[in-house]
């Protein structure tokens, strides 16, 4: 069935998103909005938009009864619930439904199974899909643990089964260590949670963050659509994603088996729509599965720009039941992608922000993209997600992608709220992330050098400035932000008043 | 008036900027903070600072003519600008206490207001000779199909009325200057 009226039940970036694909596929859009949203810029890209009123995110976004109302009455065909949110309750995928429209999205059967973290690891041992190498429970006693850390390889780390926050965990390298290990781990987890239990795991040393991107057609065909690598983050939370993984690229035979897996789950469980299957991975190209993600993911847009494919296109498509062929949905990836998630908080301490978008100046040219909702005299709500902006590049190569994505920084301004951008002007000028070596800890590991080459330019750009020897600052006035223009925004001219009131800067 | 450039992070000083003055076009002296903190004058021959419609603009004679534009926007009311760069917004924090006072003393001297903006002259409220109060407003000028009263922001004996009415002005371009309200001249 083809259809003609889609809602999305999201806001932000990724409802825009949403709503330029279906544009584009002439398919009508029906937008909702909490009454804090009134101003947000979804609300312009979509045909129709309904208010979802006042109150907290259970009474608005996360309001499964309204939204299945506003289904209704806006007599739209299919709903795509974009990421976060609704986009994984399986209660919501099934009211979707009630309500006499198509989800774009898994079934709830399967939002059900991945979302239980222990039935998707048990489900995915019996597809074959490596898990990180551990005892099943805590182990017995020394003997015990001996031979489950002979079975799974040094370094183990040994966990307290009632813990958490480091207390009761131990990195065990070497096998004469163990003894003294397990029993320091066993008293501290006795002594902080009064159970003893401790188990085993495999210690990864500098662990990435790899996933593959899959769409199924729910029938058994579809399968991957590439790798991407997402090891740098903060307080679990992506900051930099790429596509490939350049861990992947030093282990082709790791790649090879990683995108098989994927089509192989994709295939058993006739997985349907565009989900994510996300692994730690190890410096010898070792794979584990750890979650997968059934919904769009936030940093889709590189696996578009070196796959040229429209993922929200592909997820619309086999809602309205389009078969595919089992397999890799295109044959190869083509050149490098990087994306940034620009986030209103402090570069280096990850503090929130927030404020009015005074100016904005994006920046433009061949291969480079903004998914965003904000604009000059927008205020960032902070009741929502930090994020301001992604910003993609493609490259024919990593490199040429890591150059790219320098100068989009470069052009990038954001004026009236602290964002990070300045974290990741220093990462891209940082040596081991320029070799696509880095892991997990990266962020850690580096901090002292990432905040001297940001330290370094920031006492640099004042004086250089001043001297007239910086190519970065000399940068194209706001004009085509609207700056003077016939948008000139409420801020500009109260601005204005103000300057010609003479109040003295 | 004198500002320093704070790091975004730290609040740390990192530089330190004169006059910063709307269509001021004047030496421009930036102080360098070297390791140890201590402030290094350089000064930047006929260097012209101009804030309007949200765009801070740095000229400089250098011999290639170098012309630097930044965005920015005051915060508050007191006096705090924001720019924004490459590595985020930076603050521009007014100083207080005897840098500002080295600085001129604003407000009891001559001052010249200048326009901020390009526009027109619409009608000007004020003749030379006049004893103006803080908050009068002197002159309305068209802009961008506004109306625009420009109001003094000190007290003081108009000396020199710069404009007429119907005239086209550029930013930059001097109004009206002026005098110590006992008259005297500076």
């Amino acid at each position: 069935m083809a259809i003609q009226k889609l809602l999305i039940a999201n806001r932000g970036e990724i409802a825009i998103r949403v709503a330029r694909t279906c544009k584009r596929m002439g398919i009508k859009t029906v937008g909702i909005f909490s009454e804090l949203d009134r101003k947000s810029l979804h609300l312009d890209y979509c045909d129709e938009v309904f208010s979802l009123g006042d109150g907290t995110l259970g009474d608005t976004y996360l309001n499964i009864p309204k939204i299945a109302d506003i289904i209704g009455r806006s007599r739209a065909q299919a709903v795509h619930p974009g990421y976060g949110f609704l986009s994984e309750r399986a209660a919501f995928a099934e009211a979707v439904k009630g309500a006499g429209a198509i989800f774009v999205g898994p079934s709830a059967d399967s939002i059900r199974s991945m979302g239980d973290k222990l039935e998707a690891k048990r489900l995915m041992k019996l597809m074959g899909v490596p898990l990180l190498p551990g005892t099943e429970g805590g182990v017995k006693d020394f003997s015990d643990a001996k031979t489950a850390a002979d079975r799974i390889g040094y370094p183990v780390l040994l966990k307290a089964s009632a813990g958490g926050g480091g207390k009761g965990m131990r990195i065990v390298r070497k096998s004469d260590e163990l003894q003294a290990a397990l029993e320091g781990a066993a008293r501290e987890a006795k002594n902080y949670f009064g159970d003893g239990t401790v188990y085993i795991e495999k210690y990864l040393e500098n662990p990435h963050h790899i996933e593959v991107q899959v769409v199924g057609d729910g029938y058994g065909g579809g399968g991957h659509v590439f790798d991407r690598e997402c090891s740098i983050q903060r307080r679990h939370q992506k900051l930099v994603e790429e596509s490939p993984a350049p861990l992947l690229n030093r282990h082709p035979k790791s790649k090879a088996k990683i995108l098989e897996v994927a089509t192989q789950v994709v295939e058993k469980m006739k997985y349907a729509n565009a989900g994510t299957l996300e692994f730690l991975g190890d410096d010898e190209g070792g794979f584990y599965f750890l979650e997968m993600n059934t919904r769009l993911q936030v940093e889709h847009p590189v696996t578009e720009w070196v796959t040229g494919l429209d993922l929200v296109e592909r997820q619309i498509r086999v809602a309205e039941g389009e078969r595919l062929p089992t397999g890799a949905l295109v044959d190869a990836q083509r050149g490098h992608s990087i994306e940034v998630r620009v986030y209103a908080e402090t570069p280096f301490d990850y503090l929130p922000t927030g404020g009015r978008v005074q100016a904005l100046q994006l920046p433009v040219g061949p291969f480079v993209r903004v998914d965003s909702s904000i604009y000059t005299g927008y205020d960032i709500l902070t009741d929502y997600d930090p994020t301001l902006m992604k910003l993609s590049v493609w490259g024919a190569t990593r490199e040429e992608s890591v150059a790219r994505l320098r100068g989009a920084l470069d052009e990038l301004r954001i004026l009236g709220v602290q964002n990070n951008q300045g974290l990741f002007w220093a990462i891209t000028r940082e040596k081991n992330f320029q070799k696509g070596e880095y892991g997990t800890p990266y962020l850690e590991k580096h901090r002292e050098e990432l905040k001297r080459l940001y330290d370094t330019e920031l006492a640099r750009l004042m004086p250089a400035a001043a001297l007239g020897a910086v190519e970065s600052l000399r940068s194209p006035v706001l004009a085509a932000n609207g700056a003077g223009g016939a948008g000139m925004s409420a801020w500009e001219l109260a601005s204005r008043r103000g300057q010609l009131r003479g109040d003295a800067p | 008036m004198k500002y320093s450039i704070t790091s975004p992070e730290t609040e740390a000083r990192l530089a330190t900027l004169e006059n910063l003055t709307d269509g001021a076009v004047a030496d421009w002296e930036l102080g360098l903070l070297d390791d140890k903190g201590v402030e290094k004058k350089q000064l930047l021959k006929a260097a012209r600072v101009t804030f309007a419609q949200g765009v801070l603009e740095v000229c400089f004679a250098t011999p290639e003519g170098s012309r630097l534009v930044f965005p920015a926007c005051r915060q508050g009311n007191d006096g705090v600008f924001v720019i924004a760069t490459a590595l985020g917004n930076l603050r521009l924090l007014p100083m207080r206490g005897a840098a500002v006072e080295a600085a001129g003393g604003a407000g009891k001297g001559v001052k010249a207001i200048k326009s901020s903006m390009p526009g027109k002259v619409l009608k000007i409220l004020c003749k030379v000779g006049d004893l103006i109060e803080a908050g009068q407003p002197l002159l309305i000028i068209e802009a961008m199909k506004m109306e625009n009263e420009i109001r003094s922001p000190q007290s003081g004996i108009v000396e020199e009325l710069g404009v007429q009415v119907g005239q086209s002005i550029q930013s930059g371009d001097l109004l009206v200057k002026l005098g110590k309200p006992d008259g005297s001249k500076s």
